[in-house]
Order: C-alpha cells, then sequence, then structure tokens
C-alpha cells in the first residue's frame, strides 16, 4: 500500500473535519419536528384484545401505565381490527384495505397483492416524512420489506433479540426476501412446526435450537420462571423497550415510524416479579365450547392461560412506560403523533386460546386505540365503533396531506371524522381460502348499530351468530334464532358486501 | 500434498456413487416436502413465485448434499482407510439412509424437549442397523454386489437433480444480487 504523504495527510484531515461539520449543518437543512411539523409514530402491540385492559372494562388492571399515559390520549372503545392475526391485521393497518382488497390472509409470507403494494403508510408520508419500520413478528416484517421502497429506515425483526433463527433474515436475501422467507421457513426450517424440507441440517438446527432454547432458559431462570419470550428469535422485554427508544433517538427530521413488538403475543413468559400478580380468585364468564373449536380446551385451561397472558400484559407494560417516560422527558410527545394499537386481539373462551382460531369471538377482532396528540392534555373517549381501516386517511388528515385515494376506511370521530352509527365494520378470517379466487370459506363479523353479526360459512360448520355489543359485551346471548329485523337487514348487507368483493374472483 | 491426498481419498467412483445417494435421499425428501406444502402455497402464491421457492429448496438440497459428502471425504482422509475408505460408497450411503431415516423418525416422532438418553438411544438403534448393514455387506460378496449395483443405479437420479441444483442455485444468486 502507498503511504500517505504529509500533504494527503493534511487534506484527510481537513476533509474529516468538514464532514464532521457538514453533520449539524445537514441537520439543521432537515425540517425539524414539533407540534406543527409532528413524528407519526405507530406502536403495534401483537395479540393484544381490548377485552384484558380495565378502561375496557376488564376487571383487572393489567397495564396501569399504559392507562395513565391514556389520561391523555383518545382513546376509542370500540375500535376492531379487520383481521384476526397477524397477516391481515398488519396489512389492514398499513394499506387502509380490507383484507379482501389486500388479500393477504392466509398464514403465510404471500404479502400483499402486487397492485396494492404501493398503497402503505410509507408512500402516503414519504413527501413530508421519512419512514422507519421495525416489527419484531416476522410475518409483519414482510410487509416492511414490501413497502421497503419508501420505508427509509428498516430495523429487521430480529434487531432487539439475543438470536435469530430465521434464516431467510440474513443479509444474504435482503432483496427476495418474501420468497426466502417461504423457502427457509416455510420449508427448508420448520423448527418443530411440521417436517422440514432440509433431511439432515433440518434436524440439526431443530436440535441446536432446543438445546440452546433450554440452556437460555436455565440461565434466565429466575429472571423469566416461564422460559423466555421468542419471535423467531429470544428476546427480553427490556431489551426491547431500549431498542424503541434507541431507534427514536435517531429521528432528527419529521418521521413516520411503526414499531410491531411481539409481547403479550404468546407464549407468555412474564418475569418473575409479575407471576404473583392477579392472584385474585376472578374468573371470567364460562362460556360454551364453539362447534368450530378444533382445540376444545376445558375452561380450567384458558383461565390459567388467561392469567399467564395478564401477568405478561403487565409485565411488557412496565417496560413500555420507558418508552413513554423517553418520549415525554425527550420532549417527543410533544412534536409527535403517538398511536398504540394492536394487529389484533387473543382470545379465551368457548374452547379456544390464542388467536390461531376460525372463532371469531369478540376479543379477537376488539382491540385497544390510544391516540396522542401534540399537547393534549385530557382524555377524550369515543365510543364509536371503528376500524383499523380508519388509521391511515386519519394520519393523512393529521399531517395535512390528501386522503389517500385507495384507502378503505374513514377517519376517525373526533380527529376529522364523525360517529356514524350506520357504519358497518368488518373483521374477516379467510385463511383457509385462496388469495386468487373467490372468498367461498371464511369467519366474517360486521359491527353496526351496536350489534355484531357474525356468518361461519365452512363445509363442516355453517352458521349465523347476532350480538348486541353494548348491552350484552360478553355476548353470551346469541339474538340471531329470534330472528329480530335489524340481524335479517345486516345479514342482506354482509351479503351483498361479500357479493361485491367476490364478484371479480368469479369466473 | 496432492499425492497423499489422493492416496487418502476412496476412489472417484465410490465419491459419486456416495453423492448419488445423498442427492436421491435429500432431494427426494426436499421435494416431499415442497409437494406437501404447496396446497397451501397455492393460496397467496403464484405458480411463479412457488417455482421460485422450489428454486430455494433444490439450490439447498444441492448444497446440503455435497457437504454431506464433504463431511464424509474428511472423514475418510483423516480415518484409517479400513474404515471408511474402503467400501466408501456402500459405508456412506448405509450411513445417509440410516441418518436420513433417523431424522424422519425423530421429526415426525420428538418432542420439543427431548431427553439425551432418548436421543441417544434412537441415535444407538439406528447406527447399530448401519453396522450390520456394513458387516454384512464387507463379509458377504453376493450382498456388496447388490449393494453395489443398486449404488450404481442411483446415479440416474444425481444426473437428474444434480443440474436442477445447480440452475435453482444460479436462480436464487441471481435473484439476491439484483
Amino acid at each position: 500500500m502507498a503511504q500517505l504523504s504529509r500533504r494527503d495527510m493534511l487534506k484527510l484531515i481537513t476533509l474529516a473535519s468538514a464532514s464532521l461539520a457538514a453533520r449539524p449543518l445537514a441537520s439543521a437543512l432537515k425540517p425539524q419536528s414539533d407540534a406543527s411539523n409532528p413524528h407519526v409514530i405507530i406502536f403495534v402491540f401483537d395479540a393484544w384484545s381490548a377485552a384484558h385492559m380495565k378502561m375496557y372494562g376488564y376487571p383487572r388492571l393489567t397495564m396501569p401505565n399504559l392507562e395513565r399515559f391514556a389520561e391523555r390520549c383518545l382513546v376509542y372503545h370500540n375500535h376492531h381490527s379487520s383481521g384476526t392475526f397477524t397477516v391481515p391485521g398488519t396489512a389492514s393497518l398499513l394499506t387502509g384495505l380490507q383484507p379482501w382488497t389486500h388479500r393477504a390472509y392466509q398464514l403465510t409470507a404471500g404479502g400483499v397483492v402486487p397492485n396494492h403494494r404501493s398503497h402503505n403508510l410509507f408512500n402516503l408520508t414519504s413527501a413530508s416524512r421519512g419512514g422507519f419500520g421495525y416489527a419484531q413478528n416476522p410475518y409483519a416484517d414482510i410487509f416492511l420489506y414490501q413497502f421497503a421502497e419508501k420505508n427509509t429506515g428498516h430495523a429487521p425483526h430480529y434487531s432487539f433479540n439475543i438470536n435469530n433463527s430465521i434464516v431467510s433474515s440474513t443479509p444474504l436475501f435482503q432483496k427476495d426476501y418474501r420468497i426466502a422467507y417461504a423457502s427457509f421457513e416455510n420449508n427448508i426450517f420448520r423448527n418443530g412446526k411440521g417436517t422440514s424440507g432440509s433431511l439432515y441440517l433440518g434436524l440439526i438446527a431443530r436440535l441446536a435450537g432446543l438445546s440452546r432454547y433450554a440452556s437460555l432458559r436455565k440461565e434466565n431462570l429466575a429472571e423469566y420462571p416461564f422460559g423466555l419470550p421468542n419471535a423467531g428469535g429470544f428476546f427480553f422485554l427490556d431489551a426491547v423497550a431500549d431498542g424503541l427508544i434507541n431507534a427514536m433517538r435517531t429521528f432528527e427530521s419529521p418521521t413516520a415510524a411503526y414499531f410491531h413488538v411481539f409481547p403479550p403475543h404468546e407464549p407468555y413468559a412474564p418475569r418473575r416479579e409479575f407471576i404473583e400478580l392477579f392472584n385474585d380468585g376472578w374468573l371470567p364468564v364460562e362460556k360454551p365450547i364453539h362447534p368450530l373449536s378444533r382445540a376444545r380446551r376445558p375452561f380450567d385451561e384458558l383461565v390459567f392461560n388467561r392469567l399467564r397472558y395478564d401477568q405478561y400484559l403487565a409485565a411488557w407494560d412496565a417496560e413500555f412506560a420507558r418508552v413513554i417516560e423517553y418520549m415525554e422527558s425527550s420532549g417527543m410527545l410533544e412534536k409527535s403523533i403517538v398511536i398504540i394499537t394492536a394487529d389484533h386481539g387473543e382470545l379465551f373462551e368457548r374452547g379456544e386460546m390464542g388467536h390461531n382460531t376460525l372463532v371469531l369471538a369478540s376479543p379477537i377482532a376488539h382491540v385497544p386505540l390510544l391516540i396522542s396528540l401534540p399537547g393534549m392534555k385530557k382524555r377524550i373517549d369515543v365510543d364509536a365503533f371503528t376500524s383499523s381501516l380508519d388509521v391511515l386517511p386519519t394520519i393523512a388528515h393529521l399531517t395535512g396531506l390528501p386522503a389517500p385515494a385507495w384507502g378503505e376506511g374513514l377517519l376517525l370521530p373526533e380527529l376529522g371524522g364523525s360517529a356514524d352509527p350506520n357504519r358497518s365494520v368488518y373483521a374477516i378470517d379467510a385463511k383457509t381460502t385462496s388469495s386468487f379466487s373467490a372468498i367461498e370459506r371464511y369467519s366474517i363479523a360486521m359491527i353496526k348499530q351496536g350489534f355484531r353479526l357474525v356468518e361461519y360459512k365452512y363445509p363442516e360448520f355453517s352458521a349465523y351468530e347476532f350480538y348486541d355489543v353494548i348491552n350484552d359485551p360478553q355476548e353470551l346471548q346469541d339474538l340471531y334464532p329470534r330472528n329480530p329485523s335489524l340481524a335479517v337487514k345486516m345479514k342482506k348487507e354482509l351479503l351483498e358486501t361479500i357479493e361485491d368483493f367476490n364478484r371479480p374472483y368469479r369466473k | 500434498m496432492l499425492t497423499w491426498l489422493k492416496n487418502r481419498l476412496p476412489e472417484k467412483r465410490d465419491i459419486l456413487l456416495a453423492l448419488s445417494m445423498a442427492t436421491f435421499l435429500v432431494f427426494s425428501w426436499s421435494l416431499r416436502e415442497l409437494f406437501f406444502n404447496a396446497p397451501a402455497f397455492l393460496l397467496s402464491f403464484t405458480v411463479g413465485n412457488i417455482v421460485l421457492i422450489a428454486a430455494y429448496m433444490l439450490a439447498f438440497a444441492l448444497l446440503e448434499s455435497v457437504a454431506l459428502v464433504l463431511l464424509m471425504l474428511i472423514l475418510a482422509a483423516l480415518l484409517p482407510g479400513a474404515l471408511l475408505k474402503n467400501g466408501f460408497a456402500y459405508k456412506t450411503s448405509y450411513l445417509f439412509i440410516a441418518l436420513g431415516w433417523l431424522s424422519v423418525y425423530l421429526q415426525f416422532g420428538m418432542t420439543n424437549q427431548p431427553r439425551v438418553e432418548f436421543l441417544a438411544m434412537q441415535l444407538a438403534k439406528f447406527l447399530a442397523v448401519w453396522l450390520t448393514a456394513v458387516l454384512l455387506t464387507h463379509y458377504l460378496a453376493p450382498v456388496r454386489k447388490i449393494a453395489l449395483d443398486i449404488l450404481d443405479r442411483m446415479t440416474i437420479f444425481f444426473y437428474i437433480y444434480a443440474p436442477l441444483g445447480v440452475v435453482s442455485l444460479v436462480v436464487v444468486i441471481l435473484r439476491n444480487l439484483w
């Protein structure tokens, strides 16, 4: 290598000093975020049901810090995700489209259909804001890869994990993540979720993973007595909160950020100090096992897991409190629109646990929605029925952008929109149906005028259910057999909607 | 060095036979998995996407087969000739079959918290079967003839699978370069 002359050295020093001086200059030239040009920060908690929050009527105070934060937020009491698991829930939130429009509603890495790939949060806000995406759930991360064109900052799903067991997210496959994910994670290395396509390495990888888990579990038994949280890699709750804070520290100019964290998704892994919480003797109402329940779990098992979920919520709340505290103390809260919601809920009733189910009971789609605006001082409660599709047009409205032409949602009440009792809000589970054909097998819920009509349409079970959501929030009384006139009207509208979205796919 | 390596390594023909068995097992299992999952993939991936997924699988299968044989070659070079180098084709092929069988058995039947004793017992069982087969083939000429005849015919799979694997590997590389 040629030696540097004294002159070259001086040149280098001058250049280095100039570049250092230019950094603050460059950031000064960037538009700064303030109350009139705020950041948009979306926090999504995976599998977080409104049915487990005191502010929505749950008897346990699972998330005291968040409830305190809610005192300066718009609190939407009847907000619904349009999907019942991560893929459709996240896709709808990020695109503002119904699952039957974006067509991402299977448990695979299929993603949003090509004609809607440019219809997303990052594209919408790119003219005025930088973008940043982090989704700890690999299935949600697929969308961040899909929308990477305008999503200028992207922290991969494993960024705050202890390890990464997802082969496709190694830098080698960044350009073809969706196909690589389907190939490796859904095929070559199944890690116990079926047989692996790799005859020898599949087993070795599985054994190595189990051995690693056993040793990590042992090491952290004192802190995590029920095992470590796991999202395609193990993680500590505090590390995720630290990761979020550190990511926000990098926001120099106005940014549209999407943070999708895995807790409280199963495995429910509360830290030790939370495992004694809620031993209060309270029992939820026992509901009959649903005909579509495949697991048919006994009531005791559901009660036990509900308790773990509640404890896990409390554990995550304690960590997330630090994120809120950072935003408050750094002044970020006063120059940000903060949206906290979920991609879908979680179920502990009717024989089902979790969200991998066809049973479309209310807790699986009824999710929290809190919105904090710069300068907001007191809580505003909104009872109108709203949808996850409404978040995107509302962001556009709040940031002075025109509503996205493609959007299927409405402006949220109190944020430019108004409550409309005649509005129909939908949630659908169509995971057994092809993206390329009419949706003929589904669970679909339609909410209107405070009532919820559910249609199940499967070869083994077809039925309607009809509930008074306001007077019977536990949905104990199925009113459909009484044939009320509203149910008849809603059924007609529901069938017309289904026919409308299926028409283009019928031969 | 080259002469030493040449003396330590098995005959080319033996290596080809071992590679044929490895590709047959690895690729066939991989394709079985792909066809098993195809109905689910058809729900959300286009046929083009599924062909690409197949390319990833076949490329990986090629690398896995080659890695497996390379590992055996290293062992053959390091161990005394009588242990692995002599009769390399049938010894490694039997080992691939035994370990493949063990893998399938464990993938279907293993819990999330397998006991080490259980795993060791299964491994011992399959190695015992392998050793019995190796001894029978070594000492009984007719068995050896049948085994080598069968292995000879397995090379057809190598000639089918290997080019598929190479093309797939090129596709995967190209997809991740641009």
